[in-house]
């Protein structure tokens, strides 16, 4: 990597108050500017987790450990300013009593972010413009619970663009709309990025979209990333077991004609007491006592790379 | 965790639940603690507060005892604000649960009806009901109770909506049981638990209404009650404002008890339905 | 104001059983309380027994009861609220006489307590637990716990007998021939501890719904979402939730009108205030119950009228409403 990476972290661990259990343990991951992170994982892995600690956004009580760092930024993040994050509700992020154009400005306005001779307002109106919204003008004037979902996501979308950020969150942003919005969505998503150069986290269950977007992936599995890698590696080799069994189960890959969609064995562990050694070991075929003794070590490079026995290259 | 755990756990249910206490037992001791009628005169009349042993509180302008008058006061005020909450609470789950449970025209006619109730000051309905059929402390209790079964009313018939269509009551319906059988059996007990948590609240109202209306001399004139006292004391208000205030305060002390009590329950009611 | 005119027209045809309801159980009270118009009548001017008769077959009070009620339905439709023994006038000319000074009172009072209860609610409500909160929840607890005409004593203890800061009572100066602003500045001196004394307990009431709403409005998603947008705490807190936690508070404005007129009749009588609420207590003690049922069908027309004013304001502050959407605030 020749530029200094925006975002680095270095064994991020999280618990949601002091004795509950860690939802996130010992994630390592670093993300240049302008680079897209897709981050896989089933819901309830942490995968949302590590979206919100790397934004700042955990609930108060939150406990963090690890390193965090921000070296192209060489100061803490600013929530809007730095970071947009789209959240996966599009109607809950938004007041309901506000109108969409009067809530976008208000973070125009913030945050300093129009040109100048442009009043926050008119920014706004170019924001939802740039979202693709129809009629961005006559839009700005609607509250709400007057847009569709998609609409309203849109609208999420460009209040997460409003501060112009250098880093785009999306938590699960396209998971609530019907497969055609959700197409859409994420070229927009797409092309926004590449507009402004905006680094992104794509936070999904889904490995289609996560190919689809990302650069690079993550996949996580009950708290922790277990292969990580640029995208046509990791989907073309895939070197975990976990990884090759979501490709499996999502991309029809290995499905017989006609047959049954093929699903993964057993449950994921519970968070509270998970097994010792590898998480996945009580349902990977191809387990060995040793998998269960210990957490596998990362091998490969820390970008590129699985915590698996069978991985090839060096322990980390 | 058992809801008298959470009730237990939470400081402002402690502290109401003491001070009702406190104030039930004075009510239940009166007759020991001050034996014979309150409103016997007893000392010299206008007496300061804390300058004679046997009437710390002092004495009204005919010489009687204000902490005499105090305690036997509670007795009124907690009967009357139980009793009204209790037949203000009853009118209103029976309209509640009729209107929720039959639905069509006779929740139309008593939902009108509670509106037209809700339309009217309690206040003033209680005035007319007292001063058409004279006072006594079964009219009190009615009239306050008038203008209080409105909210309860609203609330189960929301609740009993709402719990009519879930599988156990349809299931009853299926088996062909009675109506009124499936609201007391069945529907009811559900519906309970938020009107409980209503209840402090009418509690706490039942009793500033009555004080009210003693105030204003249509109280039952054969008790002993503060807001009568409070009344009687506005006479002599420049020169021993503390006839006045004494029972203003026992009023505070014990509608503060009663929100505070509320709260508790609220609390214990409010985990439950956030738990498990 | 399209959504608006809906709910108007949706609320004035909800009134009219409501009315009808109230207009019978009035009627029903009068004709159980003893004596008639005619008695009411002549109580004050006197009359020999065939006056009686003759006016009972004008007034048609000798036909049976639900003729009885067809011509007190007239009469109300002409606005005729009947005879009131006690001032010897037309019951209607009374109340119009006394309905300023109580809607005076009253809104004083609702400013009071909207205004400042809601303000307040808002400090406690934005850093729930912490410090403010913390005080202004306990003492808005102990605040709610006190009766009215009790705190009015207590005011005029401190404010009227010991430092002679404010009149103890009346609604002006008798007789100072104080005209314009003057005359306006010696009413707000003579309201200033009548609408302390009623808008206290209201006060406190919207204080903790207030604080209440927030809570519940800074769980939501929205107000998340404005932090991670980076919006300041300050702005988060007037222009997202306390705007939000507004709109329960000013349906509370509605439903608590009826109580507050009723809060009235004590305060008024404590202070001595010539309004509605003292008329009632007079009509009580001199047994006048046209006055009082009067009181009463004009106090529902005027709970009717607020909580149309509320439906309007509500519209306004909520485009959520008569929009066929489901409104989850």
């Amino acid at each position: 990597m020749s530029q200094s990476p925006l975002v680095q972290l270095e064994g991020v661990g999280v618990r949601y108050a002091p004795r509950s259990p860690q939802v996130l343990a010992d994630a390592t991951l670093a993300l240049a500017p302008g680079e897209r992170l897709a981050v896989i994982g089933e819901s309830g892995s942490g995968k949302s987790t590590l979206g919100l600690a790397i934004a700042g956004l955990l609930p108060q009580g939150s406990i963090v450990t690890g390193h965090l760092a921000w070296p192209a930024l060489g100061d803490r993040p600013r929530p809007g300013r730095d970071i947009g994050f789209v959240y996966q509700d599009p109607s809950g992020s938004l007041d309901p009593v506000m109108r969409v154009g009067d809530q976008v400005a208000e973070v125009v306005a913030v945050h300093s972010a129009m040109a100048p001779d442009v009043t926050p307002l008119e920014q706004a109106v170019n924001l939802l413009g740039r979202v693709e919204l129809p009629y961005p003008a006559r839009t700005a004037r609607a509250y709400p619970h007057q847009l569709s979902g998609g609409q309203r996501q849109r609208v999420a979308l460009a209040l997460a663009m409003a501060g112009r950020p250098k880093l785009l969150i999306a938590d699960e942003a396209t998971s609530a709309l019907d497969p055609i919005v959700q197409a859409r969505m994420v070229a927009l998503i797409g092309r926004l990025c590449d507009d402004d150069g905006l680094a992104l986290v794509f936070v999904t269950h889904d490995i289609a979209l996560a190919a689809t977007l990302g650069s690079r992936l993550a996949v996580v599995y009950a708290g922790r990333i277990v292969e990580a890698g640029p995208r046509s590696r990791v989907l073309g080799a895939p070197r975990h077991p976990y990884t090759r069994a979501l490709m499996a189960a999502q991309l029809g890959i290995e499905r017989p004609r006609g047959g049954r969609l093929p699903t993964i064995e057993g449950q994921p562990p519970d968070p509270a007491t998970p097994p010792p050694g590898c998480r996945f070991a009580p349902r990977c075929a191809l387990a060995v006592s040793a998998c269960s003794a210990a957490q596998p070590p990362w091998r490969g490079a820390f970008d590129d790379g699985a915590a698996c026995l069978f991985a090839p290259g060096n322990p980390a | 965790m058992s809801a008298a755990v959470r009730f237990r756990a939470s400081a402002e249910g402690v502290a109401g639940l003491a001070i009702l206490a406190l104030l039930g037992l004075v009510a239940l001791l009166a007759p020991v603690l001050h034996p014979g009628d309150p409103l016997d005169i007893v000392g010299a009349p206008l007496t300061r507060p804390f300058t004679v042993l046997a009437t710390p509180l002092g004495t009204d302008w005919l010489g009687r005892d204000v902490l005499a008058m105090i305690v036997h006061g509670a007795r009124t005020s907690l009967t009357v604000g139980l009793a009204a909450a209790f037949v203000a609470i009853s009118i209103g789950v029976a309209v509640g649960t009729l209107a929720g449970l039959f639905g069509r025209w006779v929740d139309e006619t008593l939902m009108r009806v509670t509106d037209a109730f809700q339309t009217i000051p309690g206040f003033l309905l209680a005035l007319a009901f007292v001063s058409t059929v004279g006072p006594s402390l079964a009219t009190v209790v009615f009239a306050i109770a008038l203008g209080a079964w409105t909210g309860p009313a609203r609330l189960v018939r929301a609740e009993v909506l709402s719990i009519r269509e879930r599988d156990f009551v349809a299931a009853a319906r299926v088996v062909g049981m009675h109506p009124l059988a499936i609201a007391v059996r069945e529907v009811l007990p559900h519906a309970l638990p938020p009107v409980v948590s209503l209840a402090a609240v009418i509690v706490a109202g039942a009793i500033l209404t009555e004080a009210a209306l003693s105030f204003l001399g249509l109280g039952d004139p054969n008790r002993a009650t503060w807001g009568g006292l409070i009344a009687e004391g506005r006479s002599v208000l420049r020169s021993a404002p503390f006839l006045s205030i004494w029972p203003g305060l026992a009023l505070v002390v014990t509608v503060l008890g009663v929100h505070l009590a509320g709260e508790g329950v609220v609390a214990a009611l409010a985990l439950r339905r956030s738990g498990p | 104001m399209n959504r608006a005119f809906v709910l108007v027209r949706r609320r004035l045809l909800g009134a009219v059983p409501v009315l009808a309801i109230v207009v019978v159980g009035t009627f029903a009270l009068l004709e159980s309380a003893p004596g008639d118009a005619v008695d009411a009548y002549l109580g004050t001017t006197g009359g020999d027994r065939g006056l009686v008769d003759q006016l009972r077959r004008d007034w048609g009070l000798d036909q049976g009861p639900l003729q009885r009620l067809g011509l007190y339905l007239a009469a109300l439709a002409r606005l005729d609220l009947g005879w009131s023994v006690a001032f010897s006038r037309p019951v209607l000319d009374v109340i119009l006489e006394r309905l300023p000074n109580t809607l005076l009172l009253m809104g004083s009072a609702v400013a009071l307590a909207f205004g400042l209860g809601s303000l307040l609610g808002v400090v406690a409500g934005s850093r729930p637990g912490g410090p403010a909160d913390r005080i202004l929840s306990i003492g808005s607890l102990a605040l709610y716990a006190v009766p009215g005409f009790w705190l009015g004593l207590v005011l005029i203890v401190v404010f009227a007998v010991q430092l002679r800061w404010l009149p103890s009572g009346g609604i002006e100066t008798i007789a100072s021939g104080k005209q314009g602003l003057a005359r306006a500045g010696d009413i707000a001196r003579h309201l200033v501890l009548p609408v302390a004394a009623l808008g206290i307990l209201y006060l406190a009431l919207y204080l903790r719904m207030m604080r209440a709403g927030m809570v519940e409005v800074w769980r939501q998603d929205f107000a998340r979402a404005a932090f991670a947008r980076g919006l300041p705490h300050r702005h988060i807190v007037w222009r997202h939730v306390a705007r939000n936690a507004l709109l329960p508070l000013v349906t509370m404005l509605g439903l608590q009108a009826a109580t507050m007129l009723g809060g009235s009749v004590v305060i008024e009588s404590v202070f001595a205030v010539p309004g509605l609420g003292r008329l009632a207590h007079e009509a009580v003690a001199q047994r006048d119950t046209p006055l009082l049922l009067g009181i009463i069908l004009v106090g529902a027309v005027l709970v009717i009228a607020v909580n149309l004013a509320v439906d309007i304001a509500y519209a306004a502050l909520d485009p959520r409403v008569g929009a066929g959407q489901e409104t989850s605030a």
